[in-house]
């Protein structure tokens, strides 16, 4: 047997392990890249208790269009701010509005001092409330429907 | 990039704080392809076109590599694999012979620059959907051109060659068929054609007048593969089943009928029944291919020790049967884990991308990739009857290394399309 030849009988394991230990890292990168997609969409959607409002057409002119629905996941603060997670840019509306969270199974409203005050089923609250699906929330004279 | 792969944000666990390193497959690569091509460079007479040819595939992996990572063009992860891949083949066409592997690289340079055509003119072009017809007569036109013009070699007539430069028309009517059923698949195209005829019989009639010029031709590798990505297509996408069950038994009776009147067929399904009956003539081949797989062992003779040049066609159709005697049945695992591997990544780009004539093209293609290594494959290791067809990236060929860099530039385009998409959304929600 030549030397090349030996060389070769040895290098023919070698390349059997490079090629697996290739194999295995391109697995790992793979399932980095799987794991990096579903946090970016499971925490939102699946793990975390999701809800939305949606507006109720009304009479009043609105200086910026609202849109068809704003979802919620697990605490957003509605106001006027941009700092706010649902911006509603409208003068009648608080800086920092009201806050809607989840605890404990529940959906709670709370108003956060604004000026015009929040209505919920036709009534200003002064404190906290718990959300049923279908609740009507009014700020100033926009209306919304609290859906699950 | 640092040296772990992984690393956490402190404090907003965002999605970019993830950063996945690139570079680790990529060195293992490298050093294969150096201990490879010093190897080849020592048994072979100290030849330094061997270490020319090792250099130029090192250079365009870099090359294409850094491009891709650097321009955020999409998936990384399958041009990292075709390279292994690539790199594999080559080594072995520079060992069975320098020449085949010296016009290997110089095809794969080409194909290497088609990638990056196909990718940006796919990117920018908007309208591929409406297009139907263009693909339907540029198929038409390719079938004619090799009917007229056509060379025949080993039986079956499809090579069209212009002087010293050959090429084989099949493989781009491929492409251009399967953008063709896209167009009735992804929905835009719903119109009947001539008043009444429904797009669903018109693209079954597609079908099969490619056939019957692929019948014509005698290219009965082709034929397999485009009859399956049909079937494919029709499965994935058509919700009554009627007529993928119609198409199965008409094509068990044409086959039937084919096993009975042609004597081509005959021959493969007898030879691959019982090859060793008649091991000297028409069970040759495939014997000495399993001769070859067997002498191999779980880690081959070696690169240099084995003796391929008792196959015939071991550089193109074969060459799966060279690298399973030369790096051993655990090679030959790995490719075949390799194309698993990127026909799962191609399934994923499949599955994320929107664009629904963007989601046809992408899964025939994966289809084409799938099917076109099963078939040959199979055929290598006596598994389904021999056809003769190439082994994407890794047999010596031209216009299947050429073609099968544009299909794969084409998938590339999808998923720049998806990943440049939810990075405008995520910019937008912040």
């Amino acid at each position: 047997m030549t030397i090349s030849g030996f060389i070769s009988t040895i290098l023919s394991y070698v390349f059997t392990v490079i090629i697996y230990v290739f194999i295995l890292f391109v697995i790992r990168l793979i399932y980095l890249d799987v794991k990096k997609m579903s946090r970016f969409e499971d925490n939102s959607i699946n793990d975390m208790a999701c809800a939305s409002i949606r507006p109720v057409k009304t009479a009043i002119e609105l200086t910026s269009p609202l849109k068809r629905r704003y979802n919620i996941y697990g605490e957003a603060i509605v106001g006027r701010s941009a700092e706010c997670d649902i911006v509603i840019n409208e003068k009648f509306v608080s800086q920092k509005h009201l806050i809607i969270w989840y605890e404990g199974g529940e959906w709670y409203l709370e108003d956060l001092g604004s000026r015009n005050g929040t209505h919920v089923n036709g009534q200003r609250i002064k404190r906290e409330v718990i959300l049923d699906p279908e609740d009507e929330i009014s700020i100033g004279g926009l209306k919304f429907v609290f859906d699950i | 990039m640092s040296d772990s792969d992984i690393e956490f944000g402190g404090e907003n666990m965002g999605m970019n704080n993830i950063k996945v390193n690139y570079r680790k497959p990529a060195y293992l690569l490298i050093l294969l392809n150096v201990l490879g091509f010093g190897l080849l460079f020592m048994s072979k007479d100290y030849n330094v076109n061997i270490l020319y040819n090792g250099l130029a595939v090192l250079i365009l992996f870099l090359i294409m590599y850094t491009t891709l990572v650097v321009c955020h063009m999409g998936d990384k992860f399958i041009l990292l694999m075709t390279f292994m891949l690539m790199s594999i083949g080559v080594l072995i066409l520079c060992r069975i012979n320098i020449k085949y592997g010296f016009r290997q690289i110089i095809w794969i340079i080409v194909g290497g620059i088609s990638f990056f055509i196909a990718y940006f003119i796919y990117y920018k072009v908007k309208i591929w959907e409406k297009l139907w017809f263009v693909y339907f007569i540029t198929g038409v036109a390719l079938f004619m051109i090799t009917l007229l013009f056509g060379k025949t070699v080993n039986g079956s007539k499809n090579w069209v060659g212009f002087g010293t430069f050959a090429f084989q028309p099949s493989e781009i009517i491929k492409i251009m068929y399967i953008m063709c059923l896209s167009c009735y698949y992804c929905g835009t195209w719903s119109k009947p054609v001539l008043g009444k005829v429904s797009p669903k019989w018109v693209t079954l009639g597609i079908t099969y007048v490619f056939v019957g010029f692929l019948v014509l031709q005698r290219d009965w590798g082709t034929i397999l593969v485009m009859m399956s990505i049909y079937l494919f297509m029709v499965y994935v996408y058509e919700p009554d089943k009627k007529l993928l069950f119609t198409n199965v038994a008409a094509l068990g009776i044409i086959g039937c009928l084919g096993y009975k009147f042609l004597y081509h067929i005959q021959v493969r399904i007898s030879t691959w029944l019982d090859p060793w009956s008649d091991i000297a003539n028409k069970g040759y081949q495939i014997t000495q291919s399993l001769f070859a797989i067997a002498s191999g062992g779980y880690f081959g003779r070696g690169l240099g020790n084995g003796s391929p040049y008792y196959i015939p066609e071991v550089h193109s159709d074969f060459i799966f049967a060279a690298i399973c005697e030369e790096m051993g049945v655990f090679g030959g695992v790995a490719i075949i884990l390799l194309f698993f591997l990127i026909a799962y990544r191609c399934f994923k780009i499949s599955v994320m991308t929107d664009n629904l004539y963007d989601k046809a093209v992408s899964f025939g293609v994966t289809v084409m990739f799938a099917l076109q290594t099963f078939i040959i494959i199979g055929g290598v290791t006596k598994m389904i009857p021999l056809t003769g067809i190439t082994l994407p990236f890794v047999s010596y060929g031209g216009t299947s290394i050429v073609i099968s860099f544009t299909s794969l530039g084409i998938i590339q385009a999808i998923s720049a399309k998806t990943e440049n998409k939810s990075e405008v959304t995520e910019h937008e929600g912040k």
